[in-house]
Parts: structure tokens; C-alpha cells; sequence
């Protein structure tokens, strides 16, 4: 198969579309946390409790459509190989979690892959939208309208003064997680990053790699997040993320520009020399493809490279991923293997 | 004479109390007297705390350590909370009411009160909880959450000890005693 068939089928359709401030923001993730009232928490519940909400949640809501979604596919954990968990998780529609701690728990994921509603993690229900770029208010409307489409239906766990109770106390409250993923290299070459990171920090949001908690930056990506789920409403949480995210958004193109101004001679020679590596290369371990993949994408950015779509990047980002280079090559791959196939794909695909 | 408790050593400490109107002697060695707070006096507010707690505590006339305070329905207790950071049912919120503040506080950095969505729900568990609450002997027939209950006011009254609270903790104390005398009356007339 082609890179650019298999691309085509691999990549959720979202991630092909052009959002706000799509030359930094990457996409955009509304997560609400929920459970269902009068029955444990899946921490505590038993295997009977899980085929039960799993059987009683599907037979309500798959195959059903919901307006300006579509319809919904239920995916069971045990009926996966874990291949096909792992292609999953590097697609952000389930969460490693759910996918390696047992054989429990299930996904309905929206055909266009814009949602998944994870069933069991650690809380009955974690209801995800995803979008391109930066749009914060429009993910939180559709989540919340998903939410009141499950509530009509389900009773959740609710506490009069703390709100929504969730299995651990750091999603109390709304249940609300919105995660902002910005590719920053601007940032990080002015050696500036640590420190800005850290102020972010302390004002109440989390940052973290690509791949959720401690998972390590790659590519320059960086995924910021609210912390605190209590005590704000969901409008001024995402406001407050809104805020911080666009004074980085400032930060970041001017430091962009400035080296393009600047250093100009210097940022091409990096930046083709990048190209070369990612057309050229016959392996490439994936933290090396990365961050010639990050390169790339500036010089895209800034109009160095006129010739090569935008969102090859984000496209790129995914499929290099274990799991998704074994899906293109249609067996598993030793990490050798991996490296060889991951440069044929890449060159597949800035072939034109 | 040896140790009243370890019967092993040598007694050399001899502590005369009286809780509630009835008197008490223990004749101890320095380490048992030591573990069980009787050396720092008033000084260590544990123990002081735990002499407190003998007179509003009630029944027991004795100094003793709480029991350990466990969910009747999913049956975690603080220490498999400590280990996890994770609840195992709705009913833990309730249980260990008293402890939220803290849990809270390290989780959520000091905001207590759900500014969001609610979708009226809010009314309906308030008032799902007064009818709860109306029927005594109602309550009584669902033994587990009157367990649960019961043990949370007993933690409760034992944090507003801690925290000096002591006209909250008496009444608390009121209200265990109602609690605990409607309660064997329910289960009479069942």
C-alpha cells in the first residue's frame, strides 16, 4: 500500500482539517469524567458491574447518531488484539489505561473519530472530544451536549456541594480536563522553555508530552491542560486556559519570526537539511524523525517550503508511532524493523 | 511491680485518672506509658485530644484509639486511599466527609464549592437526601448507610476534637446518642 492510501485510512479526519491557529495549536481536547449513580467506581467495582454497564451503555447508545456527530461504534477491550489497542491510544481516541491495565472496559467512538466515550477506565464514563487547532468553546459545547444526551438516560454520581464525583478527587467537581497540544520549537530554541513552562505551572495548568502524564515532550509538542477541576465553572476553566494559551501563541510566532529575520541563512540550513534526512533516509528511530518532522513544519509555517502541505506534520506525528508503522507494514516489527519502515513511510509520503 | 500492660518490666509510672465521674489507676513501665501518650501530659495535644475524646466520645470510659473508619459499601478505608489517591464509590465522598477539606485541598488547591454544570441536580440530591433523613426507621432498614453514617458523624466529632471545636463537638456528640437511641428503637420495632 501506498504512504498516502494508508494515510488516508489511518488518520481520524479531524486531524487532515485546518483549525484556528493551526500553525502552533495542534488540536484541541474537552474531556468530561462521569459516573454512573448507586454503582462503585471501576477501582472497586466487579467484572459482573463492568459487562453490565458495557451491555447496558452499548445497547442505549451504539449505533445510535447524534446530530452533528453521527453515530457511535462500541469497541470492546478483550475483543482487541493489542496491536489494534495500541494504534488506539497513538490515535488519542483511548487512553493507555484503558487499553494495557486489563481486559475490562470498552470504547464508543464516533465514526468520524471527533469522539470516543471511554467506559470503565478509571471512571464509568470519560466522554473526549477532539478538534484541529485552538477551539476551546466549540469542543465544550459538544461535549456538553453529549453529556446532557447521556444524562437524559443515565443518572450520575452527584454530590450537592463538590458536583460530579469521579475516582479520584483531582476530577471532582465539573470533571472537566481541557488539553491544549502546541507544537513550540520557537520557544524551545530560545532555551526559554523550562522557564515559562514552570510560571505556567504555577498558574494552575499542567503540562506534559504528547502521550499524556509522564510522557516525555517529543517533536517540540507540548500538551498544556487545566489542573484544578473544582470551584471554577466550565466556561471560566477554558477561559483561563484560553488566556495563558494565547500569550504562548504571541511568544511563539514572534520568537519564529525573529529568527527568521534574523537568522535566516541558519534556520534554512537546518531546516533542508531536515528535509534531506526525512526524503533521504533509509531508518529513523522516531525521536530523530520528530524533530526533523518539527523543523519541516516551521519552515512550512513561515513559507520557507512553499511545497509541501501543512498537515503532513501532524499526519506524520501519528503514523510514526509504534503501532501505526506495524498496521502499514501489516506484521509486527522489531524496533530495528520499526526504524526501516518508519523512513519508508516518511519518504513515501514527501514524495510528489 | 511490673507493668499493668506489657507484664514484662519494671513499673515505674503510676497514673491516676477520672473520666466522666469514674476513677482509674494504671500502674506502667516508662515505654508502655510513653506509647500510649500518658508521658507528655497535656502537653502532647494527641493525648490531650484523646482525653477529650474519652468524655465526648460517650460509652467508652476508657481512653481509646478510634476504630478505623471504613465504606460500608465498597469498603476502603484512609489507608487504601493514601495508597491509591482514588475513591472506590460515591458513597467514600460521604464516609470521609470529614477528611475532604484536606484531600481537597492538595487535589484542587482550596476550592471546595462545584461552580458548574448542574442541570437542576443539585435540588434533586438535597432533596432526595431530606426525605432520606425523615424516617428514622427508614434509614434503619438500609443497615449499611446508617453504619456509614454513623461511623462519619463519629469521625467528624472526633476532627472537631482535633480542632478544639468543642461546642460543635458536643453537640455532635447529641446528636450520635440520638442517632444511636432511634436506631436501637427502629431495630426493636422491626
Amino acid at each position: 500500500m501506498s504512504s498516502e492510501n494508508f494515510l488516508n485510512q489511518i488518520i481520524s479526519p479531524w486531524m487532515r482539517q485546518e483549525g484556528p491557529d493551526s500553525d502552533i495549536v495542534m488540536s484541541t481536547r474537552i474531556r468530561f469524567a462521569r459516573n454512573i449513580d448507586g454503582v462503585p467506581f471501576p477501582t472497586a467495582f466487579t467484572k459482573e458491574d463492568n459487562n453490565r454497564i458495557i451491555q447496558q451503555f452499548g445497547s442505549k447508545f451504539a449505533n445510535q447518531a447524534l446530530s452533528g456527530i453521527g453515530n457511535f461504534e462500541l469497541v470492546k477491550m478483550d475483543s482487541l488484539k493489542p496491536e489494534e489497542k495500541q494504534v488506539l491510544v497513538e490515535k488519542h481516541l483511548i487512553s493507555p489505561n484503558l487499553a494495557y491495565q486489563n481486559e475490562l472496559g470498552a470504547a464508543l467512538i464516533s465514526v468520524n473519530e471527533e469522539v470516543s466515550i471511554m467506559i470503565n477506565e478509571e471512571d464509568h464514563l470519560r466522554i473526549q472530544c477532539l478538534y484541529p487547532g485552538l477551539q476551546l468553546k466549540e469542543a465544550l459545547e459538544v461535549a456538553n451536549n453529549i453529556d446532557n444526551w447521556i444524562e437524559n438516560e443515565i443518572t450520575y454520581a452527584f454530590h450537592e456541594k463538590i458536583g460530579y464525583l469521579t475516582s479520584c478527587p483531582s476530577n471532582v467537581g465539573t470533571g472537566l480536563r481541557a488539553s491544549i497540544m502546541l507544537h513550540l520549537p520557537g520557544i524551545v530554541s530560545t532555551g526559554q522553555a523550562e522557564r515559562i513552562l514552570q510560571f505556567i505551572h504555577k498558574m494552575g495548568l499542567v503540562v506534559r508530552g504528547v502521550y499524556g502524564e509522564g510522557s516525555q515532550s517529543t517533536g517540540n509538542i507540548f500538551q498544556i491542560s487545566n489542573q484544578m477541576t473544582l470551584g471554577k465553572s466550565e466556561s471560566a476553566i477554558i477561559e483561563d486556559l484560553e488566556r495563558v494559551v494565547q500569550q504562548i501563541l504571541l511568544y511563539e510566532r514572534q520568537t519564529r519570526e525573529a529568527s527568521l529575520e534574523n537568522t535566516r541563512i541558519q534556520l534554512e540550513d537546518n531546516v533542508f537539511r531536515s528535509l534531506g534526512t526525512l526524503q533521504n533516509a533509509r531508518k529513523i528511530t522516531s525521536n530523530e524523525a520528530a524533530f526533523c518532522l518539527s523543523q519541516v513544519r516551521v519552515a512550512i509555517d513561515l513559507g520557507v517550503i512553499k511545497d509541501i502541505p501543512r498537515n503532513i506534520f501532524n499526519e506524520l506525528i501519528v503514523a510514526i508511532q509504534p503501532g501505526c508503522l506495524q498496521r502499514f507494514a501489516g506484521k509486527t516489527l522489531s524496533p530495528e524493523e520499526r526504524d526501516v519502515f518508519r523512513a519508508s513511510l516518511i519518504r513515501g509520503r514527501l514524495k510528489h | 511491680m511490673l507493668c499493668q500492660f506489657c507484664q514484662e518490666n519494671q513499673a515505674t509510672v503510676h497514673i491516676k485518672k477520672t473520666i466522666n465521674g469514674s476513677k482509674q489507676e494504671l500502674i506502667l513501665c516508662e515505654n508502655c506509658a510513653a506509647d500510649q501518650g500518658h508521658l507528655n501530659g497535656f502537653t502532647d495535644p494527641f493525648s490531650f485530644h484523646q482525653f477529650v475524646f474519652g468524655i465526648l466520645g460517650g460509652e467508652n470510659q476508657h481512653i481509646q484509639r478510634p476504630t478505623v473508619l471504613e465504606c460500608p459499601t465498597c469498603h476502603l478505608t484512609m489507608q487504601g486511599f493514601k495508597e491509591t489517591g482514588k475513591f472506590g464509590c460515591q458513597n467514600c465522598y460521604r464516609i470521609f466527609e470529614s477528611q475532604l477539606p484536606g484531600i481537597l485541598k492538595n487535589f484542587q488547591g482550596g476550592n471546595y464549592t462545584h461552580q458548574g454544570k448542574d442541570s437542576n441536580r443539585r435540588e434533586k440530591v438535597l432533596k432526595h437526601q431530606t426525605d432520606e433523613h425523615k424516617n428514622i426507621a427508614e434509614i434503619a432498614s438500609k443497615t449499611g448507610s446508617v453504619v456509614g453514617e454513623l461511623a462519619r458523624l463519629k469521625d467528624e466529632l472526633q476532627t472537631c476534637i482535633k480542632q478544639e471545636k468543642f461546642e460543635k463537638a458536643a453537640e455532635l456528640r447529641d446528636v450520635i446518642h440520638e442517632f444511636e437511641k432511634r436506631l436501637k428503637e427502629a431495630n426493636e420495632n422491626v
